[in-house]
């Protein structure tokens, strides 16, 4: 090996020995740099990431000065230093090589060969050995190698960094729904559900995980409940929810004791009561006679499944004050779509019920659903009438019009008003007045036929007002004795006027009343409908309520301690202690936070933010977000409000001494 | 030697005309005696002017010194600095000269001197100023509504929330965005959250900060009714319009409803069936009065005395034009309007009404048909009537509660508006006001009392309570007394009346009572005008030193001197005494 061939040739392996330190530099770096993420709450993917951007740049920084250092000379003088005798020839030999060094042709000949010969025996392997990078490099790589395996193969819940390193905190809930019964349906699980929406009757079965020792939940109102430890950090509750809440999950090193809450909003779904109503005809009929057959479409659904239809009908024959009622069903054809959806249709041939002259059926569909508590479900009810007296009515016309001949004189009351209202300017205020009287004398007949349309005489108006409870409390059922009442109202008022001779003002609440009489006559099936499901008396709960809670009937307008307003005012108070704190708040505040309006999504929202602040500062700023909310809420459910005048009593003196027409 | 003779001669004759002790007579202007009153606030440590290193109280004080240099020997200049709210410190027949800016003093009713006003600083650019917080009286199970007028400039387009607190309890929120420089008046929704008297405190945070926190809070106490508010509800004939306004009534737990309807002659549905007498009528704050045209000539006389003498409000609830006794309550002029059909005046709907003619600023209109005022409220007496013309509105009054929300809205107004039998009111002053508060009883009944029998005390720091001497006022049922306080706190005071109740008033810590305001422009002007003052700006207070100087008048008074009575005359003596000696010692003479 002549000189040029040995001194890089340790100048090669001086490199790469450089490029293995480098390489374990950056190892032991990133290795490092993963250890000390896992004492913080730096995400391991972002750790890793880091750790590798500064282990590339160690290596790069590293090699790049190995690679700078590591020249001809440094190799030369390295392999002068190892070998020994060598003088100083080859270093010089290689400066003169490299042309750093100028001499006459014979001394460098003669300098490199001397340098050639007492290089002879020099073995690159001696003068930069590889053995002592390689291994570091490989130690460092296995350590490298350890270490990411151990950071990447632990599980992998979001906030598992942070929990593993936080005793005491919930790592994961897992909340398992059970329907009831009648609802078929597989349970649905959760993990980490912020609120959990349960129909009425089912369980909930919640799952927690946490190296807590022990765990708990309180809901509103109800003792603070520990969960059963199942096994090595896992509790497990499981209950049938009375209604909706907020609850609060909570573990810590004792029960009551909390070193991390959740609060999870529970929405108890009531079961919906299934729908159904008669497509067709959809209205009320009139024949003349029975021969006719009604064709019925019904169409029924619920949110679950239905289990039932019928048809029923109220059969209603006689007169005066011999009434019969019979009750019957009518065969139906249920056409399913579906569990849900049904639909069926029914023939009611009239003839069947032989049914006389002046008789009416009032027939109605009826539906349940798969909930055992609960009963048949009404539609709406209509009526088909069958009589002579109906004769001039088209086949199956909605009803007759012998009630609107008070309509129709009603009518005419008003087309003579405005005649005469025409007429204006009157010639003589005598003969005018005349006229007016003799059109209020109409005016009072009409309204002598409507009262007795109505059932009666009505004394006085004024008395009639003294039962207006009776109107408003059943307005919804008894719309069209309302409309008959405000009508025969009007045409007092209009009788009165054209009394006085103002036939603008009469002609207002003529109007009015013949509007009145045709919105009561339109609602005449008021009359004859039942009442719907809401004030249906539920036989099955005689006897079974608590005679402690019973009341007299009427308006209860104390303040009631529960009632939402009187909380409120409560948690306000607790809010306004953390505003001025900036104390933690406890699971029982929290709690009642997010279940103070049931499905309500912003205030889970609050409770969760008051939760989540970690600072005394950040405390008060979400304190004082829920008071705002928390006041709007009291606002919408306390007494109206109005801006009056400031005033002085020098006013009211003033005033009275400014009254037009009086001085003091 | 002369100038020895010279200073001899000259001693010699001061010698003399010391012992002749001349004398003269002169007759100069008086010199004039005024005061200046700094007024202090919570305010005074913010800046100036724009840009400014002084405060208001700095220039103020430079202000008041810069005056008594101004005067000279023509007067003499004493200041005062009185906290904002108390009386002011000036001599009642003196000029005095205020400086503030806009935080009011009481200007003692006995003043008689003139009132100048320095206005001291400037409105500040890039700032907010809460300058008055009004609240009327609310309800522990109402809504209210509280009243904040704000002053900003150069901040369009910027928002300033507006949150009421009660304590440290946060009550109500409202947002402002402003859109020009100038005042403007906030409606700010609240929720009593606790019955007695209450501290409001509206705070006004500006997006991005404002120049100085300072400015942005005004405070004012008011009062929460707990108990239910008697309402008498009375009806001649029934009435549709108040049997449904009756009804909102009884939904509404602030109120207690006491009613009777007369359905026939000698027939009538009643609570109580003497509701118009001056029992029930001394404790009741409201009477609505349905089928109004209905009331007889002694209903009208008693509630007129309701409305004049126990200051309650009495609503008159019409269902057609009126006429009779009634009448005698009205303060309007009523003409009756039909329309065709439906039409709104605020919430209400109806298609008859009765318009108000005559409507004056000191009257409030509750609602407007198109047509005009139809529900409109004016002050009588110490009380307050309000006529609805809104004839058939129950008729149209839907299912959205809208008419139920405004009577119930109306009626609480109205009776939160209207004091308590025994009212009670800390007249003057608070404990920092040297430690002496007048304190004032009205006792308001309809019945007729030949003797009063009135105590008072005063219970501090939850003390035991102390009796208050009591004096009769002016008018009967009025009486006052004065209650030394120093430095006790949370004061109040408690007075009764035999046969009538008894009403009780606490003194807060500074917040004035219902309302906290500032003074504004107009209201100091209108205050020197009508004592004959002037307003000047700090700056520029020459116009106030001329008027003094120039109202001194012609008076002078003559005065005798004695010139030679004077030590200093013993310098010139002894000195020409003294030359006279050094100057003989000096030419060789003895």
């Amino acid at each position: 090996m002549d000189l040029i061939a040995v001194v890089p040739a340790v100048q090669r392996r001086l490199r790469f020995g450089g490029l293995l330190t480098g390489a374990a530099a950056g190892l032991v770096l990133l290795a490092a740099t993963l250890l000390l993420s896992g004492l913080t709450r730096i995400p391991r993917e972002i750790a890793a990431g880091i750790a590798g951007i500064a282990a590339i740049g160690v290596m790069a920084t590293v090699a790049n000065r190995e690679l700078r250092h590591w020249t001809l000379e440094a190799a030369a003088a390295r392999i002068e230093a190892v070998s020994g005798g060598l003088d100083n020839l080859l270093v010089t030999a290689t400066a003169l090589g490299s042309g750093k060094l100028q001499a006459s042709g014979g001394m460098s000949a003669e300098v490199i060969r001397q340098a050639t010969a007492r290089t002879a025996t020099v073995r690159p392997a001696i003068a930069a050995p590889l053995l002592g990078p390689i291994a570091l490099a490989f130690a460092a790589l296995a350590g490298a190698g350890a270490v990411s395996w151990s950071t990447f193969s632990r599980p992998h819940p979001r906030s598992a960094a942070v929990a593993a390193a936080v005793p005491g905190t919930i790592r994961e809930i897992r909340a398992t729904i059970t329907a009831p019964a009648y609802i078929a349906r597989p349970p649905q699980v959760l993990e980490n559900p912020e609120q959990l929406l349960v129909p009425e009757g089912g369980r909930i079965r919640i799952e927690l995980s946490t190296p807590a020792p022990a765990a708990w939940l309180v809901e509103p109102g109800q003792p603070l409940r520990s969960l059963t430890a199942e096994s090595s950090e896992r509790f497990t509750a499981e209950w049938s929810p009375a209604g909706s809440s907020g609850v609060v999950l909570a573990v810590g090193p004792r029960v009551a004791d909390p070193a991390d809450t959740r609060v999870v909003n529970l929405v108890v779904a009531p079961d919906a009561a299934p729908r159904v109503r008669i497509t067709s005809p959809a209205h009320d009929l009139a024949f003349t006679d029975s021969r006719q057959a009604v064709e019925i479409a019904i169409a029924a659904s619920d949110a679950e499944a239905l289990t039932g239809l019928r048809l029923a009908f109220v059969r209603m024959s006689g007169s005066g004050e011999s009434f019969a009622f019979a009750e019957g069903e009518i065969p139906v054809a249920i056409e399913k779509a579906s569990e849900r959806e049904w639909r069926a249709s029914a023939r009611l041939a009239l003839s069947s019920l032989k049914l006389d002259d002046g008789d009416s059926i009032v027939y109605r569909a009826l539906v349940r659903d798969s909930n055992p508590r609960a009963g048949w479900v009404d539609s709406e009810a209509y009526t088909i009438e069958v009589g002579k007296r109906l004769e001039f009515a088209s086949a199956g016309a909605a009803l007759p019009d012998e009630d609107r001949r008070y309509a129709l004189s009603q009518q005419m009351v008003i087309v003579k008003t405005e005649r005469l209202q025409a007429e204006r300017p009157r010639p003589d205020a005598a003969a005018w007045t005349e006229r007016t009287k003799l059109l209020a004398m109409e005016q009072r007949m009409v309204r002598a036929e409507v009262v007795f349309l109505s059932g009666g005489e009505v004394e006085d108006e004024v008395v009639e007002a003294e039962q207006a409870h009776e109107l408003q409390e059943g307005r919804l059922q008894n719309a069209g004795r309302a409309e008959m009442l405000r009508a025969i109202n009007d045409m007092s008022r209009a009788e009165a006027r054209l009394n006085d001779g103002d036939t603008t003002g009469a002609l207002v609440f003529e109007r009015s009343a013949l509007a009145a009489l045709q919105r009561a006559f339109d609602r005449r099936r008021y009359f004859l409908r039942t009442l719907g499901e809401r004030s249906r008396i539920d036989p099955s709960r005689r006897l079974t309520g608590d005679s402690a809670r019973a009341r007299p009937a009427g308006r209860d307008v104390r303040r009631e301690p529960g009632s939402d307003v009187e909380l409120a005012r409560q948690l306000l108070g607790q809010l306004a202690a953390i505003g001025e704190s900036g104390g933690a708040p406890d699971a029982g505040l929290l709690g009642r936070l997010a279940s103070i309006e049931a499905g309500a999504d912003d205030w889970r929202q609050i409770a969760v933010s008051l939760a989540a602040a970690m600072t005394p500062e950040a405390r008060r700023q979400a304190a004082e977000r829920a008071m705002v909310r928390l006041s709007a809420y009291a606002r919408a459910r306390s007494g109206a409000s109005a801006t009056a005048p400031a005033r002085s009593e020098l006013q009211g003196w003033w005033r009275e001494e400014t009254r037009p027409g009086e001085r003091r | 030697m002369r100038l020895a003779t010279l200073l001899r001669l000259t001693a010699i004759g001061v010698a003399i005309m010391c012992w002749l002790d001349p004398q003269s007579t002169i007759a100069p202007q008086p010199p004039i005696v005024v005061d200046a009153a700094i007024v202090r606030s919570a305010r005074d440590a913010r800046p100036a002017r724009d840009g400014s290193s002084l405060t208001v109280l700095d220039l103020a004080r430079q202000t008041a010194a810069g005056l008594g240099r101004r005067l000279g020997a023509a007067g003499t200049v004493r200041v005062h600095e009185v906290a904002e709210g108390l009386s002011l410190p000036c001599d009642a027949t003196q000029p005095c000269l205020v400086l503030t800016d806009g935080a009011p003093v009481v200007i003692p009713p006995d003043r008689k001197g003139p009132l100048y006003f320095a206005s001291v600083g400037e409105p500040l650019t890039n700032n907010v100023e809460a300058r008055e917080l009004a609240a009327a009286p609310a309800h522990l199970d109402g809504q209210a509504v509280a009243r904040v007028t704000l002053s900003g400039r150069g901040l369009q387009g910027r928002n300033t929330r507006i949150r009421m607190r009660d304590g440290s309890a946060i009550v109500g929120e409202a947002v402002h965005t402003w859109s020009a420089d100038g005042d403007v008046t906030v409606d700010v929704p609240w929720w009593p959250v606790s019955g007695g008297t209450r501290q409001l405190v509206a705070e006004a945070r500006t997006d991005e900060s404002d120049v100085t926190p300072l400015d942005d809070d005004v405070a004012a106490t008011v009062d929460v009714s707990a108990g239910r508010w008697p309402v008498v509800a009375i009806e001649r004939r029934p009435s549709w319009g108040s049997t449904f306004i009756r009804r909102a009534l009884e939904d509404d737990r602030r109120f207690e409803l006491l009613a009777r309807t007369d359905v026939a002659p000698g027939i009538s549905v009643a609570s109580n069936p003497n509701l118009l007498g001056a029992r029930q009528l001394d404790r009741a704050r409201v009477v609505i009065a349905g089928a109004p045209d209905a009331l007889t000539s002694e209903d009208v006389a008693r509630l007129d005395g309701f409305v004049r003498r126990r200051g309650g409000a009495v609503v008159l609830v019409a269902d057609r034009p009126l006429h009779g006794p009634v009448t005698k309550l009205l303060v309007h002029s009523w003409r009756e309007r039909i329309d065709p059909s439906a039409v709104a005046a605020g919430p209400l709907r109806g298609t008859e009404w009765l318009i108000a003619a005559g409507v004056t600023p000191l009257d409030h209109v509750w609602a407007e048909a198109p047509h005009g005022p139809s529900v409109v409220s004016a002050p009588l007496g110490a009380g307050v009537v309000l006529v609805s013309g809104a004839l058939d509105a129950w008729r149209h009054r839907g299912e959205d509660g809208v008419f139920e929300r405004f009577w119930q809205a109306t009626i609480a107004a109205l009776a939160g508006g209207v004091s308590e039998p025994v009212d009670v009111r800390v007249a003057r002053g608070t404990p920092e006001d040297g430690g002496e508060v007048e304190v004032s009883v009205r006792a308001r009944s309809l019945s007729e009392v030949k003797s009063w029998h009135v105590a008072a005390t005063r219970t501090c720091d939850l003390g035991e309570p102390v009796a208050i001497r009591l004096w009769p006022g002016d008018a009967a049922g009025a009486f006052y007394g004065r209650v030394p306080l120093g430095t006790r706190t949370g004061c109040q005071i408690a007075a009764s009346v035999d046969g009538l109740g008894q009403g009780t008033a606490a003194i807060g810590g500074g917040a004035a009572h219902g309302s906290s305001q500032r003074w504004t422009r107009a209201e100091v002007a209108s205050i020197a005008a009508r004592t004959s003052g002037a307003v000047v700006t700090d700056g520029d207070i020459e116009p106030v030193v001329r008027a003094w100087l120039g109202a001194r008048g012609p008076e002078r008074r003559p005065e005798t001197r004695h010139p030679m009575r004077s030590w200093w005359w013993l310098i010139p003596f002894a000195g020409c005494l003294a030359g006279e000696w050094w100057l003989r010692r000096r030419a060789g003479l003895r």
